[in-house]
């Protein structure tokens, strides 16, 4: 469960980037995050995973009150999270079969642990067949399945893309969401940052759109406010008619 | 899965492989952190066991250095005995040992070969003495003063610029060593925290990896810290053979020169656990000392 409440975040350079963000992701969700570049989506996630600390407000991640987290606590926040670029981020000496393990070595895992979770990973992502390969053997869309397993390998509660696909086609594009929406039927909360909105309207799931450092659409707003009479955090108007096409056009301008 | 607990026990042998194979990554600049370190190693022994034969030299010489008060001569035998208690009360006063005339001139006469010089002296025309060491050489002009002024002492003798000399150079050779070594150690340890730099430079983004998925500080660290300790330990061992057979060589030259013979030399076998020890403890110091620093600036990801 994530919960961002009333959240600022000034970077030392002046940039405000959040400015009373208030955001619930509860556990096995599926949500889209969009909104024009510069309006602080890489920042929700840097919040999220404790590399910046908001300047004011509450964050809770995963049991985590990251108000007052100790520094050391902070890798076993992230063992809660799995992340994934744009870039993929792999290392490319290691075959995809290694990168794995040495994602599951940096937490302590097991050998007994390694040899039985990572087949189980790489089929998941169907790439069982592929583990000796490197990662430039791959193409791109292949590059960011490894990624994906290896942001699964530690059984993250919660996993985390920011533009999983912005380096994809649209085919790549559309099989890495798909998978996504797997992966998140299997029981873990997923939240992606993206761009598409082409995509995002092939998926009938929540969207929440930033611009300035606020939500300023939530689609689950309205169904939020059908089961419970409690006034939407942010205050902010919402025409309620058309809203898909509404944050489809503010989208395409921050491109 | 038990990612919320700390991690299982030290991965020793994981850390180990992953340091050496950092070490072999970069041959070259490993290589040159190694001879570095050994000739600073090699410069801190050296000018250490100058300072210890230095020192094992003064020693000698506090004990030969004595201070000869006479007796003025119309003082009896035993009342110049009796002198010897207010001179045992001065301070800095070590020990005394009296001497009569008598002995006085047989210890003459025994040192030189001809003893016919000595032949028919009579030994009332030298005087009663006490021979007095000091605890402390340095004190030796205030020493002499003071026993100057017992009554019933005539003249004393002391070698105070000899021995001052010798203070001059034992500080001189202490201090010069002790700023050697501070600087000679920090030298070491920037040039391995360099080379390891370069390793963590070129795995920063594997850090960064490590990091994400949520290895801890200690994780990251410990393949570095295993790096600087090979690399300072393999350094100490070459350094404690070098400075073994440096050693060898300098003092079979000095003790086979007479010129050199007010030289006391402190045999290696006396003290090559002691240099041993020091290598090692120095060269791990500093090879930990200098991953750490290399690594702190990678770690804030
Ligand atoms: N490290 C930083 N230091 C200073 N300012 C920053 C930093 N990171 C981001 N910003 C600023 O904060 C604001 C939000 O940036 P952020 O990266 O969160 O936007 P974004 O929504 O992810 O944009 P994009 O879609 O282009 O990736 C921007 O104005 C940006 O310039
Ligand atoms: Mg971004």
């Amino acid at each position: 469960m994530i919960r961002l409440t009333e959240v600022y975040k000034e970077y030392p350079n002046g940039a405000k980037a959040l400015n009373g963000l208030n955001l619930e992701i509860g556990d096995g969700e599926f949500i889209f995050m969009v909104g024009p570049s510069g309006s602080g989506k890489s920042t929700v996630i840097k919040l999220l995973t404790g590399e910046v600390s908001a300047t004011d407000g509450r964050v809770m991640v995963n049991g985590f009150n990251l108000n007052n987290i100790a520094e050391w606590q902070i890798p076993y926040l992230r063992r809660t999270l799995g992340v994934i670029f744009q870039d993929f981020r792999l290392i490319e000496k290691k075959s995809v079969y290694d990168n794995m393990v040495f994602a599951m070595r940096a937490v302590g895992a097991s050998q007994r642990e390694i040899k039985k979770r990572i087949p189980y990973v790489l089929k998941l992502v169907g790439l069982d067949g592929k583990s000796s390969r490197l990662p430039d053997e791959l193409s791109g869309g292949e590059q960011q399945r490894v990624a994906i397993a290896r942001a699964l390998v530690n059984n993250p509660d919660t996993i985390i893309a920011d533009e999983p696909t912005g380096n994809l086609d649209p085919r790549k594009s559309l099989e890495i969401m798909t998978l996504l929406k797997r992966i998140n039927e299997l029981g873990t909360t997923v939240l992606v940052v993206t761009h598409e909105l082409d995509m995002v309207s092939r998926f009938d799931e929540r969207v929440v759109m930033l611009e300035r450092g606020r939500i300023v659409r939530d689609s689950a707003a309205g169904r939020q406010k059908a089961r419970s009479s409690r006034q939407e955090p942010s205050g902010e108007a919402q025409s309620e008619a058309g809203a898909p096409e509404a944050v489809r056009e503010s989208a395409k301008r921050g491109e | 899965m038990s990612r919320r607990m700390p991690d299982r026990s030290h991965n020793f042998t994981y850390f180990v492989a992953e340091g050496f194979s950092n070490m072999f990554t970069h041959g070259f600049m490993s290589f040159a952190a190694i001879g570095i370190t050994i000739a600073c190693l090699l410069i801190m022994g050296t000018f250490s066991l100058v300072a210890v034969n230095a020192n094992a030299t003064l020693a000698k010489l506090e004990q030969d250095n004595e201070i000869l008060a006479y007796v003025e001569d119309g003082l009896t035998e035993a009342q110049a005995r009796a002198l010897g208690h207010k001179i045992l009360a001065v301070e800095n006063v070590a020990e005394i040992e009296f001497i009569t005339r008598d002995k006085a001139l047989a210890d003459y006469a025994a040192q030189y070969e001809d003893s016919t010089l000595f032949e028919g002296m009579e030994s009332s025309v030298l005087r009663h003495r006490f021979a007095i060491t000091l605890v402390d050489i340095s004190l030796m002009r205030q020493t002499k003063e003071a026993i100057g002024g017992i009554d019933g002492i005539g003249r004393v003798n002391a070698y105070e610029e000899i021995s001052s000399g010798f203070i001059t150079i034992r500080n001189i050779a202490a201090i010069v060593s002790i700023a050697l070594v501070s600087v000679l150690f920090l030298v070491s340890v920037f040039i391995i925290a360099n080379t390891i730099k370069l390793t963590a430079f070129d795995r920063r983004e594997d850090i960064a990896i490590m990091k994400m998925v949520g290895a801890t500080d200690g994780f990251v660290r410990w393949p570095f810290v295993y790096e600087g300790f090979l690399t300072g330990l393999l350094s100490s061992v070459i350094a404690f053979f070098m400075q073994w057979g440096l050693y060898s060589a300098i003092t079979k030259g000095i003790s086979g020169n007479d010129i050199f013979s007010i030289i006391t030399i402190v045999p290696f076998a006396d003290i090559w656990q002691i240099v041993a020890l020091v290598f090692v403890a120095a060269g791990m110091l500093i090879g930990v000392g200098g991953s750490l620093s290399a690594i702190r600036q990678f770690l804030k990801v």
